[in-house]
Protein backbone atom coordinates (compact mmCIF):
# COMPACT_ATOMS: atom_id res chain seq x y z
CA UNK A 1 0.00 0.00 0.00
CA UNK A 2 3.07 2.08 0.25
CA UNK A 3 3.88 3.34 -3.13
CA UNK A 4 7.06 4.89 -3.85
CA UNK A 5 7.88 7.79 -5.41
CA UNK A 6 8.94 7.96 -9.31
CA UNK A 7 6.46 4.85 -9.97
CA UNK A 8 2.94 6.74 -10.94
CA UNK A 9 2.90 9.60 -13.73
CA UNK A 10 2.79 13.15 -12.22
CA UNK A 11 -0.92 13.58 -13.66
CA UNK A 12 -2.28 10.38 -11.59
CA UNK A 13 -0.43 12.01 -8.76
CA UNK A 14 -2.23 14.86 -8.77
CA UNK A 15 -5.32 13.59 -9.08
CA UNK A 16 -4.78 11.43 -6.12
CA UNK A 17 -3.86 14.21 -4.23
CA UNK A 18 -7.03 16.62 -5.27
CA UNK A 19 -9.37 13.49 -4.03
CA UNK A 20 -7.19 12.84 -0.89
CA UNK A 21 -7.35 16.86 0.08
CA UNK A 22 -10.97 17.05 -0.58
CA UNK A 23 -11.65 14.04 2.14
CA UNK A 24 -8.94 15.62 4.59
CA UNK A 25 -10.10 19.26 4.38
CA UNK A 26 -13.75 17.96 5.00
CA UNK A 27 -12.10 15.63 7.84
CA UNK A 28 -10.54 18.51 9.66
CA UNK A 29 -13.76 20.51 9.85
CA UNK A 30 -15.66 17.48 11.50
CA UNK A 31 -12.41 17.13 13.92
CA UNK A 32 -13.09 20.70 14.88
CA UNK A 33 -16.72 20.01 15.27
CA UNK A 34 -16.72 16.62 17.12
CA UNK A 35 -13.97 18.08 19.30
CA UNK A 36 -16.16 20.49 20.56
CA UNK A 37 -19.01 18.02 21.23
CA UNK A 38 -17.18 16.10 22.84
CA UNK A 39 -13.81 16.17 25.53
CA UNK A 40 -12.78 12.37 25.27
CA UNK A 41 -12.92 12.87 21.34
CA UNK A 42 -9.38 14.47 21.07
CA UNK A 43 -7.44 11.49 23.79
CA UNK A 44 -8.75 8.85 21.30
CA UNK A 45 -7.95 11.29 18.19
CA UNK A 46 -4.24 10.65 19.46
CA UNK A 47 -4.27 7.24 20.54
CA UNK A 48 -5.65 5.94 17.09
CA UNK A 49 -3.65 8.39 15.27
CA UNK A 50 -0.83 6.57 17.44
CA UNK A 51 -2.48 3.25 16.73
CA UNK A 52 -2.79 3.53 12.60
CA UNK A 53 1.00 4.94 12.40
CA UNK A 54 2.14 1.70 14.27
CA UNK A 55 -0.45 -1.06 12.64
CA UNK A 56 0.45 0.13 8.79
CA UNK A 57 4.05 -0.20 9.15
CA UNK A 58 3.96 -3.66 11.49
CA UNK A 59 5.52 -6.19 8.79
CA UNK A 60 4.03 -9.27 10.23
CA UNK A 61 5.85 -12.28 8.45
CA UNK A 62 3.57 -15.35 6.47
CA UNK A 63 5.64 -18.40 6.25
CA UNK A 64 3.39 -19.79 4.11
CA UNK A 65 4.19 -16.71 0.92
CA UNK A 66 7.55 -16.42 1.79
CA UNK A 67 6.96 -12.67 2.08
CA UNK A 68 5.73 -10.28 5.08
CA UNK A 69 3.12 -7.43 4.73
CA UNK A 70 1.00 -5.37 6.74
CA UNK A 71 -2.80 -4.60 8.42
CA UNK A 72 -3.76 -0.64 8.14
CA UNK A 73 -5.94 -0.14 11.00
CA UNK A 74 -7.85 2.47 9.28
CA UNK A 75 -11.52 0.18 9.71
CA UNK A 76 -10.92 -0.10 13.58
CA UNK A 77 -9.81 3.69 13.66
CA UNK A 78 -13.38 4.36 11.78
CA UNK A 79 -15.71 2.79 13.73
CA UNK A 80 -13.68 4.23 17.01
CA UNK A 81 -13.68 8.37 15.94
CA UNK A 82 -15.40 8.25 12.45
CA UNK A 83 -14.35 7.80 8.76
CA UNK A 84 -13.68 11.36 7.66
CA UNK A 85 -11.52 11.93 11.01
CA UNK A 86 -9.73 8.53 9.95
CA UNK A 87 -8.40 10.21 6.66
CA UNK A 88 -6.84 12.75 8.60
CA UNK A 89 -5.25 10.26 10.68
CA UNK A 90 -4.12 8.32 7.76
CA UNK A 91 -2.76 11.32 6.14
CA UNK A 92 -0.82 11.96 8.72
CA UNK A 93 0.50 8.42 9.21
CA UNK A 94 1.88 8.44 5.93
CA UNK A 95 4.00 11.81 6.24
CA UNK A 96 5.25 10.21 8.98
CA UNK A 97 6.14 6.85 7.29
CA UNK A 98 7.57 8.82 4.43
CA UNK A 99 10.48 9.66 6.67
CA UNK A 100 11.08 6.12 7.85
CA UNK A 101 11.50 4.90 3.83
CA UNK A 102 7.49 3.62 3.28
CA UNK A 103 5.97 5.38 0.69
CA UNK A 104 6.81 8.87 -0.85
CA UNK A 105 6.00 12.49 -0.87
CA UNK A 106 4.55 12.65 -3.88
CA UNK A 107 2.44 9.44 -3.72
CA UNK A 108 0.77 10.60 0.17
CA UNK A 109 -2.10 11.50 -2.37
CA UNK A 110 -2.37 7.76 -3.69
CA UNK A 111 -1.66 6.12 -0.36
CA UNK A 112 -4.26 8.12 1.39
CA UNK A 113 -7.10 7.01 -1.19
CA UNK A 114 -5.79 3.76 -0.31
CA UNK A 115 -5.97 3.50 2.77
CA UNK A 116 -7.07 6.35 4.20
CA UNK A 117 -10.47 6.43 2.30
CA UNK A 118 -10.99 3.33 0.30
CA UNK A 119 -10.05 1.12 3.13
CA UNK A 120 -11.89 3.22 5.75
CA UNK A 121 -15.01 3.96 4.10
CA UNK A 122 -15.17 0.48 2.98
CA UNK A 123 -14.44 -1.02 6.45
CA UNK A 124 -17.10 1.57 7.78
CA UNK A 125 -19.80 0.83 5.30
CA UNK A 126 -19.49 -2.77 6.37
CA UNK A 127 -19.80 -2.23 9.88
CA UNK A 128 -22.60 -0.16 9.36
CA UNK A 129 -24.81 -2.72 7.18
CA UNK A 130 -23.93 -5.32 9.20
CA UNK A 131 -24.88 -3.27 12.52
CA UNK A 132 -28.19 -2.28 11.00
CA UNK A 133 -28.64 -6.00 10.24
CA UNK A 134 -28.30 -6.68 14.17
CA UNK A 135 -25.08 -8.73 13.36
CA UNK A 136 -23.24 -9.10 16.88
CA UNK A 137 -20.54 -5.81 17.47
CA UNK A 138 -17.95 -7.97 17.13
CA UNK A 139 -18.76 -9.45 13.45
CA UNK A 140 -19.67 -6.63 12.23
CA UNK A 141 -16.42 -4.85 13.74
CA UNK A 142 -14.35 -8.00 12.35
CA UNK A 143 -15.36 -7.86 9.04
CA UNK A 144 -15.47 -3.95 8.85
CA UNK A 145 -11.65 -4.95 9.21
CA UNK A 146 -11.44 -7.93 6.56
CA UNK A 147 -13.40 -5.98 4.26
CA UNK A 148 -11.08 -2.35 4.57
CA UNK A 149 -7.84 -4.41 4.43
CA UNK A 150 -8.39 -5.90 1.13
CA UNK A 151 -10.12 -3.09 -0.41
CA UNK A 152 -7.31 -1.08 0.17
CA UNK A 153 -4.52 -3.60 -1.70
CA UNK A 154 -7.59 -3.72 -4.58
CA UNK A 155 -6.92 0.09 -4.49
CA UNK A 156 -3.33 0.02 -4.43
CA UNK A 157 -3.34 -2.75 -7.20
CA UNK A 158 -5.93 -0.08 -9.26
CA UNK A 159 -3.75 2.84 -8.82
CA UNK A 160 -0.37 0.86 -10.08
CA UNK A 161 -2.42 -0.39 -12.94
CA UNK A 162 -4.15 3.03 -14.06
CA UNK A 163 -0.75 4.88 -13.73
CA UNK A 164 1.31 2.40 -15.35
CA UNK A 165 -1.02 0.53 -17.63
CA UNK A 166 -3.44 2.49 -18.77
CA UNK A 167 -4.43 0.80 -22.10
CA UNK A 168 -4.85 -2.51 -20.11
CA UNK A 169 -5.70 -1.73 -17.19
CA UNK A 170 -8.25 -4.78 -15.56
CA UNK A 171 -5.16 -7.29 -16.48
CA UNK A 172 -2.85 -5.42 -14.82
CA UNK A 173 -4.90 -4.60 -12.01
CA UNK A 174 -5.71 -8.43 -11.70
CA UNK A 175 -2.16 -9.20 -12.25
CA UNK A 176 -1.20 -6.88 -8.85
CA UNK A 177 -4.09 -7.76 -6.84
CA UNK A 178 -2.71 -11.21 -7.19
CA UNK A 179 0.57 -10.60 -6.15
CA UNK A 180 -0.71 -9.33 -3.08
CA UNK A 181 -3.76 -11.75 -2.35
CA UNK A 182 -1.38 -14.65 -0.86
CA UNK A 183 -0.23 -12.42 2.15
CA UNK A 184 -2.57 -10.34 2.31
CA UNK A 185 -5.34 -12.77 2.78
CA UNK A 186 -4.14 -14.34 6.37
CA UNK A 187 -3.52 -10.42 7.53
CA UNK A 188 -6.58 -9.62 6.73
CA UNK A 189 -7.77 -12.25 8.43
CA UNK A 190 -5.65 -10.97 11.48
CA UNK A 191 -7.28 -7.44 11.00
CA UNK A 192 -10.75 -9.20 11.48
CA UNK A 193 -9.79 -10.45 14.66
CA UNK A 194 -7.91 -7.48 16.04
CA UNK A 195 -10.48 -4.85 14.88
CA UNK A 196 -13.00 -6.98 16.91
CA UNK A 197 -11.65 -7.67 19.59
CA UNK A 198 -10.40 -4.10 20.16
CA UNK A 199 -14.29 -3.03 19.32
CA UNK A 200 -15.98 -5.32 21.35
CA UNK A 201 -13.04 -4.57 24.29
CA UNK A 202 -14.27 -0.62 23.90
CA UNK A 203 -17.98 -1.19 23.96
CA UNK A 204 -17.55 -3.49 27.33
CA UNK A 205 -14.94 -1.30 28.69
CA UNK A 206 -16.27 1.91 27.78
CA UNK A 207 -19.47 1.67 26.02
CA UNK A 208 -20.49 5.74 26.80
CA UNK A 209 -17.26 6.34 24.77
CA UNK A 210 -18.09 4.66 21.37
CA UNK A 211 -21.42 5.50 22.06
CA UNK A 212 -20.86 9.28 22.16
CA UNK A 213 -18.22 8.84 19.50
CA UNK A 214 -20.90 7.09 17.26
CA UNK A 215 -23.46 9.23 18.11
CA UNK A 216 -25.79 6.50 19.77
CA UNK A 217 -25.48 4.09 17.12
CA UNK A 218 -25.26 1.03 18.86
CA UNK A 219 -27.93 -0.44 20.89
CA UNK A 220 -27.57 -2.55 23.87
CA UNK A 221 -28.67 -5.46 21.87
CA UNK A 222 -26.36 -5.78 19.69
CA UNK A 223 -23.46 -4.15 21.68
CA UNK A 224 -21.89 -7.09 22.82
CA UNK B 1 12.21 -9.49 50.54
CA UNK B 2 10.00 -7.22 49.09
CA UNK B 3 7.69 -8.16 45.93
CA UNK B 4 7.55 -6.52 43.14
CA UNK B 5 4.01 -4.95 42.27
CA UNK B 6 2.76 -4.75 38.43
CA UNK B 7 -0.32 -3.06 38.28
CA UNK B 8 -2.95 -4.59 35.98
CA UNK B 9 -2.11 -2.36 32.89
CA UNK B 10 1.63 -3.35 33.09
CA UNK B 11 0.89 -7.20 33.14
CA UNK B 12 -1.39 -7.23 30.68
CA UNK B 13 0.69 -5.10 28.19
CA UNK B 14 3.44 -7.24 29.35
CA UNK B 15 1.41 -10.22 28.28
CA UNK B 16 0.36 -9.38 25.19
CA UNK B 17 4.07 -7.54 24.16
CA UNK B 18 5.58 -11.08 24.88
CA UNK B 19 2.70 -13.16 22.97
CA UNK B 20 3.10 -11.09 19.87
CA UNK B 21 6.73 -11.17 19.66
CA UNK B 22 6.80 -14.73 20.42
CA UNK B 23 4.34 -15.58 17.26
CA UNK B 24 6.14 -13.20 15.07
CA UNK B 25 9.52 -14.60 15.93
CA UNK B 26 7.76 -18.14 15.32
CA UNK B 27 6.66 -16.96 11.65
CA UNK B 28 9.69 -15.04 10.66
CA UNK B 29 11.50 -18.19 11.53
CA UNK B 30 9.32 -20.49 9.79
CA UNK B 31 9.93 -18.58 6.93
CA UNK B 32 13.28 -18.00 7.14
CA UNK B 33 14.39 -21.68 8.01
CA UNK B 34 12.34 -22.68 4.27
CA UNK B 35 14.78 -20.33 2.48
CA UNK B 36 12.46 -17.27 2.07
CA UNK B 37 13.71 -13.63 1.71
CA UNK B 38 10.28 -12.98 3.77
CA UNK B 39 10.42 -9.32 2.04
CA UNK B 40 7.61 -6.75 2.40
CA UNK B 41 4.83 -7.50 -0.51
CA UNK B 42 4.54 -3.95 -0.97
CA UNK B 43 7.95 -3.74 -2.42
CA UNK B 44 7.74 -7.23 -4.22
CA UNK B 45 4.82 -6.09 -6.24
CA UNK B 46 5.74 -2.00 -7.06
CA UNK B 47 9.25 -3.59 -7.95
CA UNK B 48 7.42 -5.83 -10.58
CA UNK B 49 5.20 -3.02 -11.49
CA UNK B 50 8.10 -0.95 -12.22
CA UNK B 51 9.92 -3.22 -14.13
CA UNK B 52 7.01 -4.42 -16.03
CA UNK B 53 5.98 -0.39 -16.50
CA UNK B 54 9.83 0.81 -16.99
CA UNK B 55 9.99 3.01 -14.24
CA UNK B 56 12.32 3.49 -11.27
CA UNK B 57 10.77 3.51 -8.02
CA UNK B 58 12.70 6.18 -5.37
CA UNK B 59 12.05 7.53 -1.94
CA UNK B 60 13.10 10.64 -0.79
CA UNK B 61 14.37 9.49 2.58
CA UNK B 62 16.15 6.58 1.97
CA UNK B 63 17.33 4.65 5.29
CA UNK B 64 20.14 2.16 5.44
CA UNK B 65 19.51 -1.14 7.85
CA UNK B 66 21.02 0.48 10.96
CA UNK B 67 18.67 3.57 10.31
CA UNK B 68 15.40 1.57 9.85
CA UNK B 69 16.11 -0.14 12.81
CA UNK B 70 16.40 3.54 14.64
CA UNK B 71 13.63 4.86 12.72
CA UNK B 72 11.50 1.82 13.78
CA UNK B 73 12.11 1.92 17.08
CA UNK B 74 11.93 5.58 18.19
CA UNK B 75 8.51 5.49 16.20
CA UNK B 76 7.33 2.81 18.05
CA UNK B 77 8.60 3.80 21.32
CA UNK B 78 6.95 7.18 20.80
CA UNK B 79 3.77 5.57 19.38
CA UNK B 80 3.68 2.82 22.29
CA UNK B 81 4.26 6.16 24.83
CA UNK B 82 1.09 8.12 23.41
CA UNK B 83 -0.93 4.76 23.26
CA UNK B 84 0.19 3.80 26.61
CA UNK B 85 -0.97 6.74 28.15
CA UNK B 86 -4.11 7.76 26.12
CA UNK B 87 -5.31 4.28 27.06
CA UNK B 88 -4.80 4.35 30.80
CA UNK B 89 -6.53 8.23 30.60
CA UNK B 90 -9.30 6.52 28.68
CA UNK B 91 -9.99 2.97 29.63
CA UNK B 92 -8.08 3.23 32.86
CA UNK B 93 -10.88 1.96 35.36
CA UNK B 94 -13.77 0.33 34.20
CA UNK B 95 -17.33 2.26 34.30
CA UNK B 96 -20.23 0.96 35.52
CA UNK B 97 -22.97 0.28 32.88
Amino acid sequence: MHISDGILTPLWCIIWYIIALVFIAYGVLKIKKRTKENTAYMPMLALMGAAVFVISVWHIPVPVTGSSSHPVGTPMSAIIVGPYATVVISAIALFFQMFLGHGGLTTIGANTVSMGIVGTFSGYIVYKILTLMKAPLWLSAGMAGFVGDMLTYATTSYELAISLFPNSVISHWAIFMIGFAPTQIPLAVAEFVFTAMIVRYIAEQRPDILVKLQRGEISEQNAY
Amino acid sequence: MSRMHIDTFTRNALIIMFGIVAIMSLMAYLGFSSGAKMNGTDAIVEENAAKLGKKNPTNLVTLDETGEYIGFTLAGVFSGLIIGYYWTELFGKRRKK
